[in-house]
């Protein structure tokens, strides 16, 4: 067949085809104006297309009545894109629409009336050419004297309509990308029509042409530029409809056929032939039946299957795991499978930062500082909604109005595009964010369920994998402090003493200093306190340099790979003076006070092995200690050959000087104090005894000892006038003596090695009932020493002259602290003193004889 | 997806959510967003000079400290920065500077720093106001896009005027006339073109001030809005369908053309300080309840009204509100040095009168900002509409300031730098703002001349012939009330000499000058009468 045959043919059967398939798409949508009236520029289009091609097929009732019928189309067509753009740039305007359906209307009753077409037939020539014959078809046709004035009111109506749609691209009604594609389709129709004129050109379908670039670039325009919003409604049942009704055309045709065939030459057996070849027919068919549903299927669900097959994998093998990091990866594949993100991230929460932050990625392009705090709104929304967010709910969700533009920015600068809840009931595990989809469409309704599923799904998981990691992480770890505990440090010791090789590894060892007397002053609540905050303040110093450890009740160590003993003793001193600084340096005397010890030992240099270092370093602690204490020793080969008694007579010499100095500040409030002379003197005796009698050691005597001595230092700071006045004391008075404890103390702390007194010495004003002061403890909250003071203290004040009042007899004093047992003074200890007393077990008269003697 | 999208897609649901979801806020809720983006607020002034300024070079850890630490700010407090727009001052960067009438002749403009962050609120809440005004139901509107948007505001470098161009990224609609023509055309020419435009293809949305919206309904007949540029051929089917029906129906009943006969408009936006006088009236002429919204050039759009256009309900997140009762600030006007306390909006109290004082939010350049407008909290909560926010009525502005028909404001400064101009013999005065029969405001201003005047021609029309030239010559806004609303804004009163200083005699205290109380107006003017005899003359 020639190429001019063929473009006489095929030229009107696609642009007729497509036209029915924008029209199909068209009607299977939810409808608008805009839709709507398109739909009737299509059925002029559909018109004369068809009309086109009824001619080129010359079916019935003639080429001259299809002629005019096309004609009528190419009238019907300029009119009604003239309507759809005024619609359309909402310029619709009466007298410019009666105008124009006035001229279109004449000008079709003149079509109809013969004056545009007169005649018009289609002549089929066949030529023999080099013994083979060709078939040509040429269109031919007469205009009448109506086709000049109607191609130039086209003419106008299309160039009005450019106009048109210019003007409102100017007015900014609407944007060239949405109507230029139909300016230009409409430009090259109003070509074609006017090649129609020349019947050299016009005898072959041009115009049809010019039809089917129309209509290509309309459907580019509503494709790409979204000229109109469509939202098809093709639903499976129509397709399973259209198909049925397909087949069942083939089927009858097909057994017509065979009757057709059969029925000429056998008519007797034609009905049983028919029925058979039905029967055939349908036994043939159903597979392809079949087949064609399957294909409806897939088609339907092609975009389905790989969600439904990751979640499926997802499913299975996350109920399999327990291991976070496994988790976290299954979870990342199983949203790359199913909605093909750029990037995914996994945030999980930290309970004790308040913050979400990133525990595993897709890829590397987020920054890893990134955590959302509790306190943001997207948080909060997340947990009080079953949904996922998509970013651009950022800016609008009423809850999320109190965003900051910096919280905003950040999910904008890493191309957030959706934000996932991983919930486990209200508990917000994690959170999963999304960038945008790998082939640039936007998230749908169905992928934010799936995501949405996908995190409620996982979170049981996640929730049971963080229990069974905290779970693990607590077996290596102490709970109280969250270092590693001593069990982690055994393996970590050997473990880094062999990866370390031959370079340096330092050991620290730290002793909190007279902690069980922290324990004792501020109790155990305070203490593991005290243990928590040095914890935090080892971990800061160290850092990634070094393995921290809780040894074991107040002990610590820290291993320090790569660390030389120079390098290892200036951390041990920065820790050992952070220690300090918090915990003693206070200007507030009832704040706390706490000193550590350091032993530093080296490998290889200084040990051989992990066993050789630990022991090393515990004999630099235990040096550390007996000289003194809050000081760091670096382990020398020198100390293997002191022996501990050694070690000990050095420390002794320590005590000497501390007696000189208790003394001396006993003598110097005695001095300023006439009235309590010796008063420190006498407590000491009667405490000591007191505890004595309760059955303390030795070590304990000396302490309550010591403790007697000093506890009226404070004293010292007291105005005399207040100290000797001969009256009662005024409240303002009695407040400033109140303040005697807290003075005593912050002397007591700068003595050296004296701390161990200072339970003893602040609690001796307070009383059973937790009346006292400057703490109001309670019970046996008071530390046993004190309660021990306070009794004695009572008793030798009572017994004692005051400017202003005699002292009292030791009967009267005893009845004293009797009436007060229970309320002032712990019940065992008053009893005990006074049986003390009364059997002369203390011997009050001495000292009453020596001080009145003074 | 831009909102034009959304409402093609038919997502009406969601649009609602999230352009009127914040009417669904709790109290609670709402104050958190608010503290919150205070707290945001504060991190941006302390790392600016403007900031440190206010804040004395502390940083405020709360809200609370930051109430405690700040003091209540005027314009003044800002003038020095804004006025030459000196940007690396400001908390953030500005992008636009939008202007305003500052004081007539003495300081005429005032300038506000808008950042990015602003504009976006001001875009989400002004699309708001749109949906709000189409809405008669909880959920319900019928804006689409498209629409004929007759657009009655003054252009930039006026807040009004960025509403066309920031909708325009969101939605089109057909402003009239367009925003591009309609910026070199006077604000009168503005309105004309734009009702000739509305007659030739309808119009569904309008925007205008309440005191024009009023005047032009008032004026309204076919032949006023087809002047010489209308053309009747341009004219769309269903206008000329609507305007025949109109016109006919006028002819029929003997009755005047109103704007409800032609146009049925799907909603109307109305703003400035008489709406409360002038709603029913508007109402009646365009047959759609307006719906009244608040703003300013320092705070933007900061409350609209709801579906059932009874009340102003403040947007969350454009700035920090505080209220300042009645009582603190009569205190504060007797006794300018006193500082009235301030109370948040979930301790206010229904029925009582509060001054507002606003903090900017997202980078703006006011902390504690005293607006000088005073509103009424209507009720605390809207059961019957299930929002659980306080409604308020718009009040007026302070009394040290009367505004007339939201054109101009008139303060002590400029009725002084008037008379003095004027060179007329005035001992003493005062001035009152008042409403004619119509419900349209003016400013009665009593007179005493003085010993000079008295011996010569001052009298009550010669006073107003000469204040309303020099009135003119210092505050341009003032000529505007007569050309475009036909308002005769002055009204004068001569009342005897000594008046004033015996009112101060007899109750102690001085008459305020602006705006006294009703009942010390009554005093003053018992007084006028019992010792002159002669009433007021």
């Amino acid at each position: 067949m020639p190429f001019l045959e063929i473009f006489f043919w095929a030229v009107p059967i696609i642009s007729l085809a497509s036209y029915c398939i924008l029209m199909l798409f068209l009607s299977l949508s939810k409808k608008d104006k805009f839709i709507r009236v398109f739909m009737l520029v299509l059925a002029a289009l559909i018109l004369w297309t068809a009309s086109s091609l009824f001619m080129a097929l010359q079916l019935y009732p003639g080429v001259l009545f299809w002629d005019r019928a096309m004609v009528m189309g190419m009238i019907a067509v300029p009119f009604l894109l003239y309507y759809f753009i005024s619609v359309f740039t909402n310029s619709l305007n009466l007298f410019q629409i009666v105008f124009w359906g006035i001229l279109s209307g004449a000008a079709m009753v003149s079509n109809l009336l013969g004056y545009v077409v007169i005649d018009a037939s289609v002549i089929t020539t066949t030529v023999t050419y080099y013994e083979k014959q060709y078939t040509s078809t040429e269109y031919y046709y007469v205009l009448g004297m109506a086709a000049i004035p109607m191609y130039i009111f086209t003419s106008i109506l299309i160039s009005s309509i450019i106009i048109k749609a210019r003007n409102n691209v100017r007015e900014g009604k609407t944007t060239y990308g949405r109507v230029g594609p139909i300016m230009a389709g409409i430009s090259i129709l109003f070509i074609g029509v006017l090649l129609n004129v020349f019947s050299a050109v016009g005898k072959y379908p041009v115009d049809i042409l010019a039809c089917f670039i129309n209509a290509v670039l309309i459907m580019y325009a509503i494709y790409k530029h979204r000229m109109l919003e469509l939202r098809l409604m093709v639903t499976k049942g129509i397709v399973y409809s259209v198909f049925a009704i397909l087949l069942t055309c083939v089927y009858v045709y097909t057994v017509f056929s065979v009757e057709r065939g059969i029925g000429n030459s056998y008519q007797n057996i034609t009905p049983y032939f028919v029925t058979l070849s039905a029967l055939l027919v349908a036994v043939v068919f159903q597979p392809l039946y079949r087949f064609v549903y399957k294909l409806i299927d897939k088609m339907f669900y092609k975009a389905e299957y790989p969600k439904r097959q990751a979640l499926k994998n997802f499913s299975v093998s996350i109920s399999n795991k327990l291991d976070l990091q496994d988790m976290a990866a299954e979870l990342i594949e199983a949203v790359q499978l199913a909605i093909h993100a750029k990037e995914i991230l996994l945030m999980l929460k930290n309970e004790e930062k308040r913050h979400y932050y990133i525990f595993s990625t897709s890829s590397q392009i987020f920054k890893p500082d990134f955590v959302i705090s509790f306190d943001n709104p997207v948080v909060k929304w997340l947990i009080s909604n079953n949904t996922s967010l998509l970013r651009e709910e950022l800016y609008f969700h009423p809850t999320l109005k109190s965003m900051w533009d910096e919280e905003r920015k950040v999910v904008s600068d890493l191309e957030i595009e959706v934000i996932v809840p991983i919930k486990s009931r209200n508990d917000l595990i994690g959170i999963l964010l999304l960038t945008g989809k790998s082939n640039r469409t936007a998230y749908t309704l169905d992928d934010l369920d799936l995501l949405t599923y996908l995190g409620v799904s996982s979170a049981v998981a996640f929730d049971n994998a963080r229990l069974f990691s905290r779970a693990q992480s607590d077996a290596l770890t102490d709970s109280l402090t969250n270092l590693y505990n001593h069990r982690y440090f055994r393996k970590a010791l050997l473990e880094q003493v062999k990866k370390t090789g031959s370079a340096e590894l330092s050991l620290l060892l730290l002793d909190l200093d007279m902690f069980k007397l922290y324990n004792d002053l501020y109790g155990h609540w305070e203490g593991d306190k005290a243990l928590v905050k040095v914890a935090s303040i080892m971990s800061g110093l160290v850092g990634q340099k070094g393995i921290v450890c809780r040894y074991g009740g107040e002990e610590f160590t820290i291993i320090l790979p790569y660390f030389d003993a120079k390098r290892a003793f200036d951390i041990a001193e920065k820790i050992r003076l952070e220690i300090q600084r918090t915990f003693f340096n206070t200007t507030d005397v009832t704040q706390r006070f706490l000193t550590a010890s350091v032993g530093v030992c080296t490998y290889p240099h200084a040990a051989a092995n992990a066993e050789e270092l630990m022991k090393r370093a515990d004999l630099a602690l235990y040096t550390a200690k007996n000289n003194g204490k809050n000081q760091t020793v670096v382990y020398t080969p020198h100390f293997d050959s002191s022996s501990g008694a050694e070690i000990n007579d050095s420390s002794s010499t320590v005590r000497p000087v501390n007696t000189a100095t208790i003394y001396a500040l006993t003598a110097a409030i005695d001095a300023k104090d006439h009235y309590t002379f010796g008063h420190s003197q006498r407590v000491a005796e009667y405490a000591t005894a007191l505890a004595g009698a309760l059955g303390l050691d030795k070590s304990y005597l000396e302490i309550i000892k010591e403790a007697a001595l000093l506890h009226d230092v404070g004293k010292i700071g007291i105005p005399e006038n207040i100290l000797t006045k001969a009256g009662r004391l005024t409240m303002e008075e009695y407040e400033i003596v109140k303040k005697h404890v807290e003075m005593s103390i912050t002397i007591i702390k700068h003595l050296p090695s004296m701390n161990h007194v200072i339970p003893a010495v602040i609690g001796h004003h307070e009383r059973w009932d937790g009346k006292g002061y400057p703490r109001g403890l309670k019970g046996e909250n008071i530390p046993l020493l004190a309660r021990c003071l306070t009794v004695t203290d009572a008793f030798d004040a009572l017994i004692s002259d005051r400017q202003y009042r005699a002292g009292s007899s030791v009967i009267s004093a005893l009845n004293e602290i009797e009436n007060h047992s229970g309320t002032q003074f712990d019940p065992v200890m008053a009893n005990l003193f006074i049986k003390l007393v009364r059997e002369g077990a203390v011997d009050i008269d001495r000292d009453r004889k020596m001080r009145n003697a003074l | 997806m831009t909102l034009e999208q959304k409402l093609r897609k038919k997502q009406y649901d969601q649009v609602w959510q999230w352009y009127c979801g914040f009417l669904d806020l709790s109290l609670p809720e709402f104050m958190e967003i608010q503290n919150r983006l205070m707290l945001e607020q504060l991190e941006l002034y302390a790392g600016c000079e403007l900031g440190r300024r206010i804040m004395k070079g502390k940083k405020p850890a709360s809200v609370s400290e930051y109430r405690r630490m700040v003091p209540l700010t005027s314009y003044e407090d800002y003038a020095d920065i804004l006025l030459p727009k000196v940007d690396s001052a400001l908390p953030a960067k500005p992008v636009l500077w939008i202007e305003t009438t500052w004081e007539g002749g003495k300081r005429p403009v005032k300038v506000a720093p808008y950042t990015e962050s602003m504009l976006k609120s001001h875009k989400a809440n002004t699309i708001a106001c749109m949906i709000l005004a189409t809405s008669n139901k909880k959920g319900h509107f019928t804006l689409r896009g498209g629409e004929n948007f007759l657009y009655g505001m003054a252009q930039l470098p006026y807040l009004t005027g960025l509403v066309p161009h920031l909708i325009s990224s969101e939605l089109w609609v057909n402003f009239m006339p367009p925003t591009k023509e309609a910026a070199a055309m006077r604000f009168s020419q503005r309105n004309k073109v734009g009702f000739q435009m509305g007659l030739q293809s309808g119009v569904d949305l309008f925007f205008g001030m309440s005191s024009v919206i009023a005047k032009i309904s008032d004026t309204f007949t076919l032949s006023g809005g087809s002047g010489k540029n209308f053309n009747i051929f341009k004219v769309t089917p269903k206008m000329c369908y609507r305007i025949l029906k109109a016109w006919m129906n006028s002819k029929q009943n003997k009755v005047p053309i109103k704007p409800k006969d032609i146009w049925t408009l799907k909603g109307l936006i109305c703003a400035g300080t008489d709406t409360a006088n002038l709603k029913k009236k508007i109402e009646n002429y365009w047959g759609i309840r307006p719906l009244e919204i608040f703003g300013g050039t320092e705070p933007t759009c900061i409350a609209t009204e709801t579906w059932s256009k009874d009340g102003l309900v403040l947007f969350p997140d454009v700035c920090f509100y505080e209220f300042i009762p009645m009582s603190e600030l009569e205190k504060n006007i007797d006794d300018p040095s006193y500082v009235p306390h301030t109370y948040l909006l979930d301790e206010l109290v229904a029925g009582n009168e509060y001054e507002l004082v606003i903090s900017s939010f997202k980078g703006g350049a006011f902390a504690r900002y005293r607006m000088g407008d005073i509103f009424r909290c209507l009720s605390l909560s809207k059961e019957e509409d299930g929002i659980n926010l306080p409604h308020f009525a718009y009040v007026d502005r302070h009394p040290s300031v009367i505004d007339l028909a939201g054109f101009t404001r008139i303060t002590e400064g400029t009725i002084s730098e008037a008379l003095t101009l004027s060179k007329l013999d005035i001992a003493e005065w005062f001035a009152v703002k008042e409403f004619d029969e119509g419900n349209r405001a003016f400013l009665h201003l009593y007179v005493e001349v003085g010993f000079g005047g008295l011996h010569s021609a001052v009298t009550k029309d010669i006073i107003k012939e000469h204040l309303s030239i020099y009135f003119r010559y210092v505050d341009t806004d003032y000529n505007d009330l007569k050309h475009l609303l036909g308002i005769d804004p002055l009204v004068i009163s001569i009342i005897p000499a000594g008046t004033i200083s015996r009112f101060s005699d007899t109750f102690g205290r001085n008459l305020r000058k602006m705006n006294p109380s009703h009942f010390d107006v009554i005093e003053v003017l018992k007084i006028a009468r019992g010792e002159s005899g002669k009433g007021v003359f």
